[in-house]
Formats: structure tokens, C-alpha cells, sequence
């Protein structure tokens, strides 16, 4: 009871928001496609850009995009930026060794992927410019999920990580034009 | 057929001092009372708060206070949310505790809205178990 009688001097809280999001149509389809280990996008009439996932409209232009906009791009793309982390132990952190996650310009797409996990090369020689290709899950540990709008969850429940495709690496010049 | 969904929490955890004031408030709901405080002036502010609203001064004296108090405005929940103070209908409301001269807000199980009215007398109710939180103090319920 001794403990009872001493004086509050800290407060301690979790203040969180609960959230439902919903599949979307074109968000299902991307899904399934990768599941099949296929990775799809719209590209738009208008401005010719191709958005993995496909949002079913072209953010330049507001002109919806539908089934008939749809393609196929590459696993193989190449690193645009990245971060290396180094996983601070917050509660909910379930990562604990360092590692580096980048924005991947697929080829034959407009927009990056984020938080693709390279792995098989030193943090060091990590850099923009760099091929990398999509290491696939086997198809039986491939989960549905609900795709956001860029997508992470769902390709990191289909591709494990990425890494080093050999290829000669990217002139910067070739995806300056591209949207991040 | 259902549109596939999930749902997420977002939560974020985080951790303060409280200082001599509302560390004393919040000691008093834990050990069942309510603590007010003094301005310069001699008005009495419950909650304490560390400085006198009405002017900026620096408030002194912390007071303990009686249990009972005074409705002074309210609005009817009729459909408590999750984090709600009670999970039936309720009142939140302005109540000047007897003494003071400022309204805490909280929440008033009064049953019925019918019951609910400006000059109610109330009384706090606070929790079997209890922590040092503001949730230490349950609710204020009307004085039969």
C-alpha cells in the first residue's frame, strides 16, 4: 500500500485511431494479378503514364482509367532513393537488424513502388540507379490483402524483398521524367 | 456479396510528467477526492490549473474539495461511441463543485435525459480500482 500513497507525477496513454478500409476494384485486380505473379497498371490515355498499382483514374490529368487501360510491367526495375534503417525498439516495431527499403521504378511504369526491402548487396552500395528484380513468395504463402493506394502491403505479401539484377545500372536521366 | 475490408489501429503511445498541479488532481481522484486550487485573487479553479486564466497569475494553494456539485450546462449523449466515459446514455456537462468557482467537464449518468437540467445536484463517483488517470473518477451522478 506504501506504493498506493506516493503522488501521481506521470501519465501514461495510447491515443489511437481505429480504421476499415475497403477493397477497391482496381485495388482486387492488382491483387489477384499478383498473385498469379503478375504485376499490372493503368496507364492513362491522356497523359501516357503508367500507375502500379492502378488507381482507376491519372492523377495529371483526373481522367478515370478502367480495365481497358490495363498493362503489364516488369519485376525488374531500378532503385530511385532508399533509406537504410536502423529499427528503433518502439512497442509495435517488429523489426530488429538493420535494413534498407527504396522506391523501385518498375519498367514500363510511371510511378515507384515504395518500401521495397533490398537485400543481397552491402548498405554501402546501395544507390540510386541501381537494377534490382523481384524476388516472388512461393505462390501458396501469397495472402490477399487489401491494396492502399501505393500498394506496399499487397506486394510485399506476394515479393519477399528485391535484389541485384547484374544489369548494368540505370542512367539517372531515364527516370528523371518519372513520378515519385 | 461483401466488399473484402480490414481493419487497422493506429496507436500511438506516449508518456508525461504532470507536474505539482495536475500531478496533485490527479492524485486526489486516485485517493477518491477532488483537489481545486486558489488563484491570487482567492477564487477557487477545479480543475487546478497552474496559472489563473483570468489574468496569467501563477494560481498557490491547492484545496481539497467536497464530492458534491452543481450542473451548470449539459448535452444528452444518446448513442455512446467506444470511448465514451460510460456505455449507456449520458450527460456531458459543466459542474461547479461545491467551493469552486470554475466547472470541470464530465460525464453524468442520469439514467434518463428527463433528469438532466441546469441547478442538478450531483456527486462524483469514482472507480473501484483506481490509477491516477482521470478515468479514477467515473462519472457524477444526481444526489437523490
Amino acid at each position: 500500500m506504501a506504493e498506493q500513497q506516493a503522488p501521481v507525477v506521470m501519465m501514461e496513454e495510447i491515443v489511437s485511431l481505429e480504421y476499415t478500409t475497403l477493397a477497391t476494384d482496381v485495388g482486387i485486380r492488382f491483387m489477384d494479378c499478383l498473385i498469379e505473379g503478375r504485376i499490372i497498371g493503368h496507364k492513362s490515355k491522356q497523359s501516357g503514364l503508367v500507375y502500379v498499382p492502378p488507381k482507376g483514374y491519372c492523377l495529371m490529368t483526373g481522367s478515370p482509367t478502367t480495365a481497358d487501360d490495363e498493362v503489364e510491367v516488369s519485376d525488374h526495375g531500378v532503385v530511385t532513393g532508399f533509406t537504410i534503417i536502423e529499427p528503433i525498439q518502439y512497442p509495435g516495431q517488429e523489426e530488429t537488424e538493420r535494413y534498407v527499403q527504396a522506391q523501385v521504378l518498375l519498367d514500363g511504369a510511371s510511378s515507384a513502388l515504395g518500401l521495397c526491402r533490398i537485400q543481397d548487396i552491402p548498405f554501402e552500395e546501395v544507390r540510386a540507379g541501381l537494377r534490382v528484380k523481384a524476388v516472388w513468395r512461393p505462390p501458396e504463402d501469397r495472402q490477399q490483402t487489401i491494396v492502399d493506394s501505393w500498394g506496399g502491403r499487397a506486394i510485399s505479401s506476394c515479393i519477399q524483398h528485391w535484389v541485384p539484377s547484374g544489369e548494368p545500372d540505370a542512367d539517372p536521366a531515364s527516370i528523371a521524367k518519372n513520378m515519385y | 456479396m461483401d466488399r473484402p475490408s480490414e481493419n487497422f489501429t493506429l496507436a500511438l503511445k506516449y508518456k508525461r510528467t504532470l507536474g505539482p498541479v495536475v500531478g496533485a488532481f490527479l492524485t486526489g481522484l486516485r485517493d477518491g477526492r477532488l483537489v481545486g486550487i486558489k488563484t491570487a485573487e482567492g477564487r477557487v479553479l477545479c480543475p487546478p490549473l497552474e496559472y489563473d486564466p483570468a489574468n496569467g497569475q501563477r494560481t498557490g494553494e491547492l484545496v481539497d474539495l467536497p464530492d458534491n456539485g452543481t450542473v451548470e450546462s449539459w448535452s444528452w449523449v444518446s448513442e455512446p461511441q467506444r470511448k465514451h466515459p460510460l456505455e449507456r446514455p449520458f450527460a456531458f456537462a459543466t459542474i461547479r463543485i461545491d467551493g469552486a468557482d470554475s466547472a470541470l467537464v464530465h460525464a453524468v449518468d442520469a439514467g434518463s435525459r428527463d433528469v438532466m437540467a441546469a441547478g442538478l445536484r450531483v456527486k462524483a463517483q469514482y472507480a473501484e480500482e483506481r490509477t491516477g488517470r482521470m478515468r479514477d473518477l467515473e462519472c457524477f451522478v444526481p444526489i437523490a
